[in-house]
């Protein structure tokens, strides 16, 4: 019999030599005969026990094809993962997560050659995130590495890792945007047009963009007689893979100064406004303990940390500004706190992408949060972009069936702010509207005002 | 393993002989990888390379001095007689 509760995932078809399973509490992986001796070869060395023991590949226990029953008929092995409470893309990372990721691919790769491995790709999204933490997600990707051959996910390895992290810190443009709109990532042949000459002229840059690109237009033919000739040892391989260490370690981002960016410099948390407003946050996360607590327009994570002190297992943070997510990322991996910052943009989120439109799921239908907060958002998102209340507050309350959301009334000198150049046609944004809206979709089990402005938390109840 | 300043030298070289290669069909997006990773696997890659492109530097420089026969230029457009060429006659491109 197989478990209903069973799927394939929708992403895990690319590659023959397995297929992803999903549970409701883990994630089985089937690997496929062609794939058997190679997989028991790599599985013979210490390498997957070395890796796990550090955190840095997503742990991993042999189980009987029993457990899955026909769906594991075809399969020489199945392996079984603890399941990751969101996946999360490339495109959705700040600069320092998606560096951080990199980093990780290489060092991984670097151990594993140690132990004659190598890996057979360089996805991205190979890598997800436990708390700030980068780990590898794909066991399959290990495979013996033989000696002089090339390393066949430099390119890869480039447009998914190298190139986004250097259109950002070298020519000053946020990656994700580009990222998102080509699920393969950023191009050499792309990425050399918008390159300085100056930047070019680097010799990692002339190498790994421009060279690249320009040899893209080589033949196959060509390409096979170069590889005939000559082959890569082990000793260069280990040296690109350590030079493009030693570069991106020194990449920063070089991005503009955004509005939130130094919120938590402007901003005293220890206004008493401030702490009602933690108070409040805290009383919540005590009584519901949330596993999965979702901060929409977290900006730099103060209140996911808040939260996360009272009881909150982890907390997912979503926000349009990259700079404030950078300092969130920075923040919340110096304290160890279990916070990941990510990019959305509320009122255009990450769409369902790549094959049959599964491939990537949308934000929306990718995970369900136990609970949220949404502080200081609904404002920008009404007045700023025209969504109207009743619309805002429906989709808040559909994310999670426990939350705080926080009205932020017309008097309160941020709204005027946004109302100064232009004309007021939102006659419901009101408090009487908004409990109204609120109390369509649940109860509002407790409320308070947290500033003399009259801005109100709300703590709902589906 | 070459230094440093060595290996910059024979990629500025490089860089010069790729700005006069043919573009042809049937792109793979891995052409341009395999061989940056030649060049950089040291002086057998670098040599594989170089030979690959030397026709053509040789014509260039030959073109350079006034010495190329008019046969022996090339067109640097893609063409599909180009590919067809290339295809047909790969010993052509072999020559070095």
């Amino acid at each position: 019999m197989t478990n209903p509760e069973l799927a394939q995932d929708p992403a895990s078809f690319r590659d023959p030599s397995g297929h992803v399973i999903v549970g409701s509490d883990a994630v089985y992986r089937l690997v496929m005969p062609v794939a058997a001796e190679s997989f028991s070869r790599v599985r013979a060395t210490p390498l997957f026990s070395k890796l796990m023991a550090r955190g840095w590949l997503l742990d991993e226990q042999m189980v009987s094809k029993d457990a899955l029953g026909e769906l594991a008929k075809d399969a020489s092995f199945v392996v079984k993962h603890p399941k990751l409470p969101l996946i999360t893309y490339p495109y959705e990372w700040t600069f320092a997560a998606l560096k951080a990721a990199a980093l990780r691919h290489l060092d991984i790769h670097l151990l594993a050659l140690e132990h004659d491995v190598t890996l057979s790709d360089a996805s991205a999204y190979n890598i997800q995130f436990i708390g700030t933490e980068p780990v590898f997600i794909d066991h399959l990707s290990f495979r013996p590495y033989q000696s002089g051959e090339y390393w066949l996910g430099h390119r890869q390895f480039c447009q998914q890792f190298l190139n986004p992290l250097l259109l950002a810190s070298r020519v000053g443009i946020p990656f994700q945007s580009w990222y998102r709109g080509q699920l393969n990532g950023i191009s050499p042949e792309c990425l050399v047009k918008v390159l300085p000459w100056y930047e070019r002229c680097r010799l990692s840059t002339l190498l790994h963009v421009v060279l690249q690109a320009k040899f893209t237009q080589a033949s196959r033919k060509d390409v096979k007689q170069v590889t005939k000739q000559s082959q890569l040892g082990k000793a260069q391989f280990i040296h690109m893979l350590q030079s493009l260490h030693k570069l991106i370690s020194g990449l920063k981002p070089k991005l503009a100064k955004t509005e939130w960016q130094h919120y938590a410099t402007n901003h005293n948390y220890q206004d008493n406004e401030v702490i009602q407003k933690q108070d409040f946050i805290q009383a919540f996360a005590e009584q519901v303990k949330p596993q999965q607590l979702w901060d929409i327009g977290c900006n730099d994570g103060k209140f996911s940390e808040a939260a996360l002190k009272a009881g909150a297992k982890q907390v997912f943070g979503f926000d349009a500004d990259v700079g404030a997510l950078e300092y969130a990322y920075d923040n919340a991996k110096n304290q160890g706190h279990h916070f990941f910052p990510l990019l959305l943009d509320l009122t255009n989120p990450s769409p369902s992408m790549g094959w049959a439109l599964t491939e990537r799921q949308g934000w929306l239908t990718r995970a369900k949060p136990d609970a949220i907060q949404a502080l200081a958002l609904i404002h920008h998102l009404a007045i700023s972009h025209n969504i109207p209340l009743a619309r805002i507050v429906a989709l808040l309350v559909e994310l999670a069936p426990q939350g705080i959301i926080e009205f932020v009334p017309k008097a309160d000198p941020m709204v005027q702010t946004l109302l100064a150049l232009r004309e007021d046609i939102f006659p419901d944004y009101t408090q009487v509207c908004f409990e109204s809206y609120l109390q369509r979709h649940a109860r509002i089990v407790r409320q308070q005002q947290v500033t003399e402005s009259g801005r109100i938390l709300y703590w709902y109840q589906r | 393993m070459l230094s440093v300043s060595k290996r910059l030298r024979w990629l500025l070289a490089l860089t010069g002989v790729v700005m006069i290669m043919p573009a042809y069909g049937y792109l793979d997006g891995n052409s341009g990888s395999i061989i940056v990773q030649a060049l950089l696997g040291g002086v057998a890659g670098i040599l594989a390379v170089l030979k690959l492109y030397w026709h053509k530097l040789k014509t260039l420089v030959l073109r350079l001095v006034g010495k190329a026969p008019a046969e022996q230029q090339e067109s640097d457009t893609t063409t599909s007689d180009d590919v067809k060429n290339h295809k047909e006659n790969p010993s052509n491109h072999d020559k070095s």
